[in-house]
């Protein structure tokens, strides 16, 4: 049997070739995706271990579980004096001070101010030291940076030193002075020197960016100082790094070190208690603090965790997608199986004649599908490899860091790729050798011999039922607002497998009135091609729905998330429309990566502007976001803050009850203003307080001001700024949004924000119109990803096209002999195969059309409304995709069109 | 040249060879033959004597080692594919010995589909003619599998005359049919010859179908033996035994 096999794939070798590559698609993206990842991995966890190596103990304060880590404060300057004490082990201390946005500004080839930017990757602001085994940063070029004077004072000019490739990068050039964004706002400085980060001879910090000052000015410019009115100022250090002694017992120092920390916090605050009570309250973020001694073990982990977050994201995603594409591809195969055994039924009928039993012949058929899944997985394993190699390119230059070296090849790789490789191939080929289990011996006598196919009453009766089931659950995920998000998802998904599930075994039923349908225009233009082709698209009803499922599949994905995108977008408008009366809006071209954030000097310069000029500029406020900031009952919430006195007049929260600007209340440490939802489920109503805790340790009494119900402007949880400054001192501005004053010219008044915003090239100052546009922009970007990934998928199914169309093309050698005998020309047999597939190609776009827009309703009423309240199908969109599919059709027929029309008519004709 | 008016194909001096060397065979051997208009030919021959050849190569599905065919004075020589193609639409019918139809087509539309092809309309007389002498009736928008063999064979002879080409090649049209049906089919060719001066060139086994031709050519080794005119069945057998012996 097993020599029967092979020489039944190798003389078949191009019916299999075609479906042994889909499978070499699926398998080479899904081992490409593990070979980066994997690399990705590796380097961040070196670069963790190297980070956490550097000390080998951190002084810190501590966040407690839960809490987002970007949250941490600051500890007074003056832990640096216990630990500096002469504690036994301790051999080197340095304070360290790191701020995220700390942008150097220089000046492009036009001659404007061009902040730096990078993909992604965080651009620091920190302090330089140069203190033995904990020295971060290595002079490259120049010298470092010096204190100047007290950088408050606008007249004073720095020192800085920048990580050297973006100095050249952007070509930074030492001696030369440049403005820096940092949140005390732009200071100018003098380049004095270049450095390495973590090592000497090489930056470490690719896609990073560095910009260093000496430790005191860091503290004023990075906004490290608590100020304390008429009594001056108090500094702080974000970490103090500690090198412990060679030979001293590392956990002992440790413990030392926080025994001796043990009374700091009380002490420090007892420092105070001769202060104004606000001056106090203004402390209490920096005196409610616990401090931690961690070592670089913890330090290593954190960080680990951190990468690994990012990691996983992206891993998860190209799996997502690998998936769908193995998933499309196993379609493929089951098609080509049953095709290609259909041709073969007289000649296994003839093994069963022989003695064959009906087992060993379907054993034959796994056995051929086992020899090809393992063929393909080992070919896209190795495409895999050499796909990930280009891939590393692309991660590199997106600033993932020095990828370079071999790719880790890991055993889970080679058997999840085998697995599924081999697995999808099998799993396809059982169907269709149960199939050949029923083909009678007597079957090599018959003149058509053709394999039974399931029973299409029964797949009709099942089909309609699963279809059923499927739309029930899709609609229950619509309309039961009581199922929070999660379970919504879920049942959605299971809906929507069960909707596709159920429809593919319907399709075969549509088959052919859709084919009828589809083709009547064509045969319109191209007469008898025209008609033969439609005749050829419904006469294999099965075969037809097979081959479009693959694309279906593709296009249904590919609809959706367009569909989503689109509501979101006119979410986006409708929003912008109704629900805001601020003109103009300042924000970060951050993007995403850490917290994006620019120093409250713009918002105070604004705010003076709107004073001066309350013709042109009705009010300026600004608005601060901290993710995973705020614990409620130890749930950590997203809450923002802003102007709550003048909100009103920038966007509508559409109140239900109480007011937005109240005052804070006796024995009240704030107001909060809370979305209905998490009002009811977490019973609250207006005037009750809550104590909630801002980075899990400072806890606040606040009042429940007012209910709102519009969560998509500010989300569920808002407070003043006045809270964030006494509780999350750290937050930066995010946002600012500008309301004109009605009777000014728009222009003009624009003209007086620009004045002072031009400073400030890392932020875009954006009108309605240009906000909406910029926001629609970047909901095309992620679609434009989506379809991209989605492309390897609709790749394999405009194969899976060509082999179905190949093997068609095959049996029907002699009508096609007949046709070119009788005078059919070489052209009109290009063109009925062509248009047989664009009908296949758009009877499956059709059906993934209809289905991803059934599924992006579902889904646009699954998410929140806070997200998306709005549903818009995109018909542009949808035109263009059934356009794309037809096209496609186009593509996948060339091959067998062409050889179709090359067919020798006289071997042709004598064909059986 | 030889230019003879009233041939509708002729050959000249032809030769087929296929394969070379050891495997070289002479499917056609200097053969010299002329097919008058409105002349029915039967071509008969022991098997591999090169009857399919010569009638492939006079139709130009098959190209000539040496020597020339000429289609209505047209030498099919220089001819390109498509030259070709548009010749056997429009001036060549064919009946083959089965698998005649498509079987996504209805009969009406296998008849009319030289005509399709082509994109004209149908001389609507001819048309009716040629339909009424299939004589389906409403049978015509059955599909070929609802046919049966005779049926479907009618339906191929007709769908040969529709298009009024110069010549009809027939290659054992009744080979798979039982000798009443058979005969049936023959009758319709008769009639096409007779009632529509239709020139036809028919190979066979069958010396009975062979004896309705005005023309019976015998071919051995790609050579053309013998030829009788109006023959009876018995002259045929005649023929056939002396030239096996
Ligand atoms: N494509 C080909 N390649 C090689 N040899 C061929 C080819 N076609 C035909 N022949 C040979 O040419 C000779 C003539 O074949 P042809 O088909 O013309 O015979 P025939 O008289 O039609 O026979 P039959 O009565 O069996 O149909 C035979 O010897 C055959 O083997
Ligand atoms: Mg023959």
């Amino acid at each position: 049997m097993f020599r029967l096999t092979l020489r039944n794939i190798s003389r078949r070798k191009l019916r299999y070739a075609l479906t042994t590559f889909a499978v070499v698609l699926g398998v080479a993206f899904l081992s490409t995706s593990f070979f980066l990842t994997d690399r990705l991995r590796d380097s961040f966890d070196e670069l963790s271990a190297d980070i956490g190596s550097d000390q080998d103990l951190v002084v810190r304060a501590a966040v407690p579980q839960g809490a987002d880590r970007s949250i941490r404060v600051p500890i007074p300057e003056q832990v640096l004096e216990i630990v500096n004490a002469d504690v036994p082990g301790v051999k080197a201390v340095a304070p360290s001070i790191f701020a995220f946005n700390v942008q150097p500004i220089t000046i492009d080839d036009e001659g404007q101010l061009k902040a730096v930017t990078t993909v992604g990757a965080p651009q620091f602001g920190v302090n330089y030291y140069d203190t033995g085994e904990l020295t971060q940063l290595f002079i490259a070029e120049g010298r470092p940076p010096k204190w100047t004077g007290p950088i408050e004072d606008e007249s004073v000019i720095g020192e800085f030193v920048l990580d050297t490739d973006t100095a050249s990068d952007n070509d930074f050039a030492v001696g030369n002075t440049y403005q820096i964004s940092g949140p005390l706002g732009n200071r100018t400085f003098e380049l004095v020197g270049t450095v390495n980060w973590r090592s000497p001879d090489e930056n470490k910090a690719t896609g990073a960016t560095m910009s260093a000052f000496e430790t005191e000015t860091a503290q004023t410019f990075l906004n490290r100082n608590i100020p304390l009115g008429d009594f001056g100022e108090i500094g702080t250090f974000d970490e103090i790094l500690i090198e412990v002694d060679e030979g001293a017992d590392i956990p002992t120092v440790q413990s030392s070190l926080q025994s001796l920390l043990e009374g700091f916090t009380d002490e420090f605050t007892s420092l105070f208690s001769s202060f104004p009570e606000e001056l106090q309250v203004a402390l209490t973020s920096y005196t409610d603090i616990e401090i931690e001694v961690v070592d670089a073990a913890t330090i290593t982990k954190e960080n680990e965790d951190d990468f690994s977050a990012v990691v996983d994201v992206l891993s998860n995603v190209l799996l997502a997608f690998a998936i769908i594409a193995v998933v499309v591809s196993a379609f493929i195969i089951n098609n080509t199986f049953s095709i290609v055994l259909g041709q073969r039924v007289r000649e296994l009928a003839l093994l069963r004649a022989l003695g064959a039993t009906s087992r060993q012949v379907a054993q034959s058929v796994i056995l051929e599908a086992v020899l090809i899944g393992v063929f393909a997985s080992a070919l896209g394993l190795t495409a895999g490899y050499a796909l990930a190699i280009g891939g590393r390119e692309l991660l590199e230059s997106l600033g993932f860091g020095n990828l370079s070296g071999a790719l880790p090849i890991r055993s889970r790789t080679i058997i999840v790729a085998a697995l599924i490789g081999v697995g999808a191939t099998v799993l396809s080929s059982i169907g269709p050798a149960n199939r050949v289990r029923s083909i009678p011996p007597v079957a090599a006598l018959r003149d058509q011999p053709t394999l039974t196919a399931a029973n299409l009453r029964r797949r009709l009766i099942g089909g309609i039922t699963i279809v059923v089931v499927g739309v029930a659950m899709l609609l229950v995920s619509i309309f039961n607002d009581a199922l929070s998000t999660a379970p919504q998802l879920l049942i959605l998904s299971t809906g929507a497998l069960a909707t596709f599930g159920g429809v593919y075994l319907l399709s075969p039923v549509a088959t052919r009135p859709i084919a009828h349908l589809l083709g009547s225009p064509i045969q319109k233009i191209f007469k008898v091609a025209g008609r033969l082709a439609k005749e050829n698209a419904s006469r294999r009803p099965r075969r037809t729905a097979a081959t479009a499922a693959a694309l279906t599949i593709g296009l249904a994905l590919v609809s959706m998330a367009a569909v989503v995108s689109d509501s979101l977008k006119s979410t986006v408008g409708k929003t912008l429309e109704t629900s805001i009366s601020a003109d103009l809006f300042v924000s970060s071209d951050g993007g995403f990566g850490p917290p994006t954030g620019f120093s409250s000097d713009l918002v105070n310069d604004l705010n003076l502007l709107a004073g001066e000029k309350p013709e042109l500029i009705d009010s300026v406020i600004n608005y601060r976001f901290a993710f995973s900031g705020m614990a409620v009952d130890d749930d950590f919430k997203d809450v923002i803050s802003t102007e709550l006195t003048t909100l009103s007049r920038h966007m509508d929260i559409d109140l239900l009850e109480g007011n937005i600007d109240s005052p804070i209340p006796e024995n009240s440490d704030g107001v909060l203003l809370i979305h209905a939802d998490p009002a009811e489920t977490n019973d609250l109503s207006i005037g009750d307080s809550v104590i909630v805790n801002f980075g899990g340790n400072r806890e606040a009494n606040l009042t429940i001001a007012g209910i709102y119900n519009n969560a998509a402007l500010l989300g569920n949880w808002v407070v003043d700024n006045l809270t964030f400054d006494k509780y999350l001192p750290q937050a930066q501005d995010s946002f600012l949004s500008v309301r004109y004053n009605s009777q000014a010219d728009p222009l003009e008044a624009r003209a007086e924000i620009v004045n002072f915003t031009q400073d400030y090239p890392q932020l875009s100052v954006e009108d309605q119109r240009e906000f909406r546009e910029s926001a629609e922009a970047q909901l095309d970007q992620i679609l434009s990803v989506i379809t991209v990934f989605l492309g390897l998928s609709l790749l394999i199914a405009v194969l899976g096209i060509t082999n179905t169309l190949a093997l068609s093309v095959y049996e029907q050698t002699r009508e096609l002999g007949l046709l070119r005998a009788i005078g059919m020309t070489k052209r009109q047999v290009r063109r009925m195969v062509r248009w047989e597939a664009v009908i296949i190609a758009l009877f499956g776009g059709i059906l993934g059309v209809g289905i991803g827009i059934l599924f992006g309703i579902a889904a646009t009423a699954a998410i929140d409304t806070s997200i998306v309240s709005e549903l818009s199908i995109p018909m542009k969109s949808v035109i263009q995709y059934l356009a794309i599919s037809a096209v496609f059709g186009i593509i996948a027929a060339i091959l067998p069109a062409y050889r179709a029309s090359r067919l020798n008519v006289l071997d042709a004709i004598s064909h059986n | 040249m030889n230019t003879s008016s009233n041939a509708a194909a002729r050959v000249l001096n032809g030769t087929k060879i296929y394969g070379e060397g050891d495997t070289e065979v002479k499917a056609l051997d200097g053969v010299n033959v002329e097919f008058q208009e409105g002349e029915f030919t039967a071509i008969m021959g022991p098997s591999g004597s090169g009857k399919s050849t010569l009638m492939h190569c006079v139709a130009g599905l098959d190209t000539l080692t040496s020597g020339q065919t000429f289609l209505n004075d047209v030498s099919l020589t220089d001819l390109s594919d498509r030259e070709l193609t548009l010749l056997r639409r429009d001036k060549i019918g064919f009946i083959f010995q089965s698998f005649n139809l498509l079987p996504t087509l209805n009969a009406r539309e296998n008849l009319t589909l030289p005509l399709d092809l082509a994109g004209q309309k149908a001389d609507s007389s001819w048309m009716d003619r040629v339909i009424e002498s299939v004589g389906l009736g409403n049978r015509l928008d059955h599909r070929p599998d609802q046919l049966s063999g005779g049926q479907q064979q009618r339906v191929a002879v007709a769908r040969a005359l529709v298009s009024q080409p110069s010549i009809v090649f027939a290659d054992e049209p009744t080979g798979n049919l039982d000798s009443i049906t058979g005969n049936e089919v023959l009758d319709f060719l008769r009639a096409a010859v007779d009632d529509l001066n239709q020139t036809l060139v028919m190979v066979t086994h069958d010396a009975a179908a062979a004896s309705r031709a005005d023309r019976v050519l015998f071919l051995a080794d790609g050579k053309i033996v013998d030829e009788l005119r109006s023959p009876s069945s018995e002259e045929i057998f005649d023929t056939l035994k002396r030239l096996d012996a």
